[in-house]
C-alpha cells in the first residue's frame, strides 16, 4: 500500500477540519466512521477514526488517553476501548496535544463522564478566544466551556499510571503554541500530536502560535527521544517509526531552505507560488490536505515575518 | 544526637517535643471562610478546599491518622475529596497518600516530590542507601514548574525551587483567598529546613515573598505546623529568618567554625516564643549555617538526587 492510499484513510473532509478550532456542523451530521484499533504491546493502543489518532493507555490506575477526535465519533471510541479495557469504557485521564477540534471535539461529553482533561495552558486560551484559521481563513467560534481542560501546566506534566512513565513535553511554538507531545518511556512509545503529519505536508499554524523553526526543533527533540524500535503516533497518518520521523523533519527543512532562498532573491509571496518551489512533493504530500500553494504561503509568511524588522 | 538525626526522630515518629501531636490526637478545624477548612492533627497540616464542583487538599497526615482526617473531610465537606497535592515528600505530610489512594482520590505533586519517596538513593550522609517508599505513596501526577486546576476561580500548584526541600509546592486557592504554604512555613515553630533534600534559606527567603504575595493582605495562609495565619504572619517570619541568615552569614564571613556556631546557639534569644516541637533553635543555626555554606546546585529534573534520608 502507498503513503498515499494509506493516508487516503483520512477523508478530506476531516483534514479541511483540522484547520478549525471548533467541530463544524457538519461533522456531526455525517455518519461516524468505523474506529481502527492498532495495538502497540505493553496496554498501549492507536486508534485512528475521523480526527488525530488517538493514543490510550489501560491497566490498573485506569484508562489514560490522549485526544478524543470529533464529537460525533465518542461512541465508537467508547466501543473501542470498552473492547480493549476490560469491558468498561470509563476514562480516566485525557491528554489534549492542541485545542484544534479534531483532537478536542471529545472533550466535551467525556468531561461529562468525569474523564479529567490536561492540556497546556495555551490550549486553553486559544479554545477560549481561537484565531480565524491559518489553513482557509474561516472565522472560528469559541469551544464551549465543557471542552475545556480541567488542568493545564505551563511547561511539562508526567502521568505516571498503568506501569509507564507518561511524560507530557511542551514543545513550543510547533504546529501551535499549546503542543504537547506524550512519550511513554518503558513501553517506548511516542504520541506527537500534529507536531508531526505522517506522508502528508505539516499544518503549521501560525495564527495560533506554531512556527517553521519551531515545527523543526520539536521533530528534532523528538529524533533525540526515540530509537529505531520506537512506535510513533503522528498526529495524521499511519503510525511511524523513527524513519518515517526523519524524512518528514527533512522534507520540511528542506521546505524551509527553499523557500528562504525565495525570500533571499526578493520574490513576493505571489511569485514565490507562482514558481512552484515544492513540486516535487506535491505527490504524494501535497494531495491530502495542505496543498503545495497552501504551504509555499504559510512557510514563506513565517520567515518573512520573522525577518521583517522588529519595530 | 545530630541534626539530621532528630528530624528523622522528629518528623518520622513525632515523639519528641511534648506539644507535637501523636497518632491519637483529636484533630482540630479551622474554618477559613467561606469554604475552606485547615486540619490538624497527626502530621503536617491539612488544607481542604470547595473550588468550583471539586474538593482539593494538600496533604494528608501519617497513614495512622489519614482515615480519621477522611470521615472528618466527608463530614465537614459532605464528599471525599477530587485531588490531594503533596506540598513536598516528607513523611507527615506524603505518607496517607496510600490511604488516599483507598478513597479514589488521585494525588499529584512536584516531580523531585515523587522522585524522593520512588527512588533508591544513596545517602552521603550516613553513607547507606536509602530504600523508596511503598509505590502507593507515589503521586500519581508530577508537574514541573505550575500546574492549575480550573474550578471556580483556579487553583494553583507551583513549584518553589530549593525552599523547604527541592520539591516544595504552594497551592493557592484563588476563589477562596488560601494560600497552602507547606513547610516553607512554620508559625510558631522552630523550622526545619531539609538542605540535604534541596532545601535552601534563600529559597525559603524568597518564596516566603510569593506566599504573602499571593494570599495579599485579606488573604489565609496555612503553614505547615502552627496555627492559621496571614500574609503579615508570613513576612514577620520571613524578616525572624532573614535575621538568623545574616548572622549566619556574618559568622560564616568572620571564619566562626560551623561548631562553635552552633554551640553558642545564637538564634535562642531572637525567638523565645517559639516552640521546639521537632528541632531547636541550635538544629536552625545549623541548617542555615549548612545552607550558606554550601549552596545548593541547580539539579536537572532528570538527575537523581542524592543525599540524606528525610522521613
Amino acid at each position: 500500500m502507498t503513503v498515499a492510499a494509506r493516508i487516503g484513510l483520512l477523508t478530506t473532509a476531516a483534514l479541511a477540519a483540522c484547520a478549525t478550532g471548533a467541530p463544524r456542523v457538519a461533522q456531526a451530521q455525517e455518519e461516524a466512521p468505523a474506529v481502527r484499533v492498532e495495538d502497540l504491546g505493553a496496554d498501549l493502543y492507536m486508534l485512528a477514526g475521523r480526527g488525530g489518532n488517538i493514543g490510550v493507555s489501560v491497566g490498573e490506575d485506569g484508562v489514560f488517553m490522549i485526544d478524543d477526535q470529533f464529537a460525533p465519533m465518542t461512541p465508537a471510541i467508547a466501543d473501542a476501548v470498552a473492547g480493549f479495557a476490560g469491558g468498561s469504557s470509563d476514562v480516566r485521564f485525557i491528554v489534549t496535544t492542541h485545542y484544534h477540534g479534531d483532537h478536542t471535539g471529545g472533550n466535551e461529553a467525556w468531561s461529562a463522564r468525569d474523564a479529567a482533561i490536561v492540556a497546556h495552558d495555551n490550549v486553553l486560551v486559544r479554545q477560549m478566544d481561537p484565531p480565524p484559521s491559518t489553513h482557509d481563513g474561516a472565522e472560528q467560534e469559541p469551544h464551549p466551556p465543557a471542552a475545556w481542560p480541567i488542568m493545564t501546566f505551563s511547561d511539562d506534566v508526567t502521568l505516571h499510571m498503568n506501569g509507564e512513565t507518561a511524560r507530557v513535553i511542551h514543545v513550543e511554538h510547533a504546529h501551535t503554541d499549546g503542543d504537547a507531545i506524550v512519550w511513554f518511556e518503558e513501553a517506548n512509545v511516542l504520541h506527537m500530536g500534529d507536531a508531526f503529519f505522517n506522508g502528508l505536508f505539516p499544518y503549521i499554524d501560525t495564527n495560533s502560535g506554531g512556527s517553521v523553526d519551531g515545527y523543526v526543533a520539536a521533530q528534532d527533540y523528538a529524533l533525540g527521544l526515540v530509537d529505531d524500535d520506537t512506535k510513533i503516533i503522528p498526529g495524521h497518518g499511519p503510525l511511524a517509526s523513527k524513519a518515517d520521523l526523519q524524512t518528514m523533519r527533512d522534507v520540511l527543512v528542506d521546505v524551509r531552505d527553499r523557500i528562504a532562498e525565495q525570500l533571499d532573491a526578493g520574490l513576493t509571496l505571489e511569485e514565490a507560488i507562482a514558481a512552484d518551489p515544492l513540486k516535487d512533493y506535491d505527490e504524494p504530500y501535497g494531495r491530502v490536505f495542505i496543498d503545495t500553494d497552501t504551504m509555499v504561503r504559510i512557510v514563506y509568511d513565517d520567515l518573512a515575518a520573522k525577518r521583517a524588522p522588529s519595530d | 544526637m545530630s541534626m539530621h538525626a532528630v528530624i528523622a526522630a522528629a518528623v518520622a515518629l513525632a515523639v519528641v517535643a511534648d506539644e507535637a501531636k501523636g497518632p491519637d490526637a483529636p484533630i482540630g478545624e479551622t474554618e477559613l471562610p467561606p469554604d475552606a477548612v485547615m486540619f490538624d492533627g497527626y502530621g503536617g497540616n491539612v488544607t481542604v478546599v470547595r473550588a468550583g464542583g471539586r474538593i482539593v487538599m494538600t496533604d494528608v497526615f501519617f497513614p495512622e491518622a489519614a482515615p480519621a482526617l477522611m470521615n472528618r473531610i466527608q463530614v465537614r465537606f459532605g464528599a471525599t475529596p477530587d485531588l490531594l497535592v503533596n506540598t513536598h515528600a516528607h513523611a507527615d505530610h506524603i505518607r496517607g497518600d496510600a490511604v488516599a489512594g483507598d478513597y479514589g482520590i488521585t494525588t499529584a505533586a512536584h516531580v523531585f516530590t515523587r522522585q524522593r519517596v520512588s527512588e533508591r538513593r544513596w545517602s552521603k550522609r550516613r553513607e547507606e542507601w536509602i530504600e523508596a517508599r511503598p509505590e502507593a505513596e507515589w503521586p500519581t501526577v508530577t508537574f514541573e514548574t505550575r500546574a492549575t486546576l480550573h474550578e471556580g476561580g483556579g487553583v494553583e500548584l507551583i513549584h518553589m525551587p530549593h525552599a523547604h526541600t527541592g520539591g516544595d509546592t504552594v497551592v493557592h486557592f484563588v476563589d477562596a483567598n488560601v494560600v497552602a504554604a507547606g513547610d516553607i512555613f512554620w508559625n510558631g515553630v522552630w523550622p526545619i529546613i531539609d538542605v540535604d533534600a534541596g532545601g535552601s534559606i534563600d529559597g525559603v527567603l524568597a518564596a516566603l515573598d510569593d506566599i504573602a504575595a499571593l494570599a495579599g493582605p485579606e488573604g489565609a495562609v496555612v503553614p505547615g505546623h502552627g496555627p492559621a495565619s496571614t500574609a503579615n504572619g508570613v513576612l514577620s517570619y520571613r524578616n525572624a529568618l532573614t535575621t538568623m541568615r545574616e548572622l549566619a552569614a556574618a559568622a560564616i564571613a568572620a571564619g566562626e567554625a560551623r561548631d562553635d556556631f552552633i554551640a553558642r546557639d545564637p538564634f535562642t534569644e531572637l525567638q523565645p516564643d517559639w516552640k521546639a516541637w521537632f528541632v531547636t533553635s541550635a538544629d536552625v543555626a545549623e541548617m542555615v549555617y549548612d545552607s550558606l555554606a554550601a549552596p545548593v546546585e541547580e539539579e536537572a529534573v532528570e538527575e537523581e538526587p542524592v543525599g540524606e534520608e528525610t522521613p
